[in-house]
């Protein structure tokens, strides 16, 4: 008896805190490799780094947390970059050209929406092919070239470039976003329903929740987080870039799946989102340090989410994601 | 006392189908305050179809329901709880990875400046689950983590924080150690103390003719026995399922 309290002790212990006791391990092999690891600078170049993944992550995790995906979010948010740089470019008008972008975000999550909440297509398929859609259209409004930025204004560059004292401006957004994020999902009733709904749709369905209006809200989420993080992306990039964007899908992916890992939850949190950011970016930065050859990032992620997800599979949590 | 002027609830005349499935055919029940009304019939019968219907889940075909002799129509499960309609579902409808409190709240979360009352909602959660007589160790772990009998507390408790008119069990007693099923069958004494009134749906039927005021029994979509419980027996009630008698049934 003593020993299977012990034993079940261990176990919670693990589920909880384990991802992050691995991410401190990952920590500190990459703090003993390297002198230049540990430092604030690079803490802070970390935090500057991560800002954009954890933004379109904590969009990400609204809809995993309605138990959907969103496969799009790469692709939109290269759509969204061409956009934004073209018409600051025509505009000169900083704010039609913010509205483009978080327009193009929205639509995105708009038309994701309407698939998948009130026409009922299967959202992994589904948001593939919009983002295929999307990734056709980026093409087709740029050509496959660059759109470099003429004058933006300094108000601009800032956004992804600037520093506040020693903060990067990027890290300061991110701030912002996850404060709103983590109030909306875990202290509001409608981030209550969204879980509800990942969780149980009949149940929530039963409890009276509009489960098509909260998953089809969902996803707009999901594109405007994809919007707001274009804008830092093409402040930080100078340009819009036919390619901007893309690796966006499997780190979002992976930092969600990190966060169901976390805290004993089994669903992604907000707090657990900007952690698992955190870890990815983390490994970027260490293996870039390391002179990991950068094709080797990719398969230490991938690598990685793997041994996070088999982990919690076998301390007997129901990882609850419906990829069909 | 069965045959008030107006009862509670009348439901006239329901159909109900799904396809070429004929789920319900021409069903009349009716409900009364302070009744414990159980609802038989072997699998297939119809009596998931018919509190679905009562509880604004379907839509039926052809039929209409009055509440206090009012004739309503239901838009949405959301409406049929406005009415004072609390179905506890076969399923418990529970979310597994919430709390007691998220779980008995969801729905209508108490919240203040638009953010969720935590820990009002927790005290609350622990006053009507104590109120039920039910002891529960964690209020604070995932009710995918208890006793089935647990989790059916915090459902019936769920059910009963609306303060409804009508209570429906859907199958509350199921997968129930013995303790717990006594539990279940003196809250639903309470409710009818209350004026409540309670419709239960059980296989059991030693715990039917136990609680029960009166016994409805459908067959294959269609009611087929409306009979007061201290008439009936065990041997009525089961022919009355298996099809070998037709008691009480108007039309």
């Amino acid at each position: 008896m003593a020993i299977s309290t012990t034993t079940n002790r261990i176990k919670r212990f693990i589920r909880h805190y384990g991802t992050v006791v691995g991410a401190v391990l990952i920590f500190a092999v990459f703090a003993l490799s390297s002198p230049y690891f540990f430092t604030i600078e690079n803490f802070l170049l970390i935090l500057k780094q991560m800002s954009m993944l954890a933004i379109v992550s904590l969009g990400f995790s609204f809809v995993m947390a309605a138990g959907g995906f969103d496969m799009s979010i790469g692709y939109a948010m290269g759509l969204a970059n061409v956009i934004l740089a073209s018409t600051l470019n025509t505009t000169s008008n900083l704010i039609v050209a913010i509205g483009a972008a978080l327009g193009v975000g929205l639509g995105v999550g708009f038309i994701n929406g309407l698939l998948v909440a009130y026409l009922h297509l299967p959202d992994f398929i589904a948001t593939f092919a919009v983002g295929s859609i999307t990734f056709g259209a980026k093409m087709l409004y740029s050509g496959g070239h660059p759109i470099f930025l003429h004058n933006p204004s300094s108000i601009f560059l800032a956004m992804g470039q600037g520093y506040a004292g020693p903060i990067p401006m990027p890290a300061i957004i991110m701030l912002v976003i996850l404060v709103i994020a983590v109030l909306v999902l875990h202290r509001t009733k409608f981030g209550r329903h969204i879980y509800a709904i990942g969780g149980n749709p009949m149940a929530a369905l039963y409890a009276g929740i509009n489960v098509r209006r909260n998953r089809f809200y969902t996803f707009l989420i999901s594109g405007l987080s994809v919007g707001v993080t274009s804008i830092v992306l093409t402040s930080r990039l100078g340009s819009g870039q036919p390619q901007a964007g893309e690796n966006f899908l499997l780190d979002a992916i992976s930092a969600c799946f990190l966060s169901t890992t976390m805290f004993g939850e089994g669903e992604p949190t907000g707090s657990g989102v900007f952690v698992g950011a955190f870890i990815i970016t983390m490994l970027n930065n260490g293996l870039t340090m390391l002179n990991v050859p950068y094709q080797m990032q990719f398969i230490t992620k991938g690598v990685v989410v793997i041994l996070a997800v088999l982990l919690s599979v076998l301390l007997g949590r129901r990882i609850q994601i419906r990829l069909l | 006392m069965t045959e008030q002027a107006t009862p509670l609830i009348h439901m006239e005349r329901i159909t109900k189908h799904f396809g070429g499935i004929q789920a319900l055919s021409e069903v009349d029940f009716h409900l009364n305050a302070s009744e414990i009304v159980g609802l038989v019939g072997d699998n297939g019968a119809g009596k998931s179809t018919l509190i679905k219907v009562l509880s604004g889940v379907y839509s039926p075909n052809e039929g209409s329901i009055y509440i206090n002799g009012k004739k309503v129509r239901f838009e949405g499960p959301r409406h049929a709880k406005e009415l004072g309609i609390e179905t506890v579902h076969q399923d418990r409808g529970l979310v597994p990875g919430f709390q007691v409190a998220a779980n008995l709240f969801l729905g209508r979360e108490k919240t203040r400046f638009g953010l969720l009352r935590l820990r009002y909602m927790d005290q609350l959660a622990r006053e009507s689950v104590e109120s039920l007589g039910i002891e529960m160790q964690s209020f604070r772990a995932p009710v995918m983590n208890m006793s089935g009998g647990q989790q059916q507390t915090v459902a019936v408790a769920r059910a009963l924080s609306a303060n409804p008119k009508v209570v429906i069990l859907d199958e509350p007693t199921a997968a129930l150690a013995i303790k717990e099923v006594g539990k279940v069958l003196d809250v639903m004494r309470r409710l009818r103390e209350h004026g409540v009134a309670v419709v239960f749906i059980s296989h059991v039927l030693p715990e039917i003719l136990l609680v029960t005021d009166r016994i409805v029994v459908l067959r294959r979509g269609q009611k087929v026995g409306d009979l007061m419980t201290r008439d009936s027996d065990q041997d009525l009630v089961v022919k009355l399922m298996i099809g070998t008698e037709v008691v009480g049934c108007a039309g």
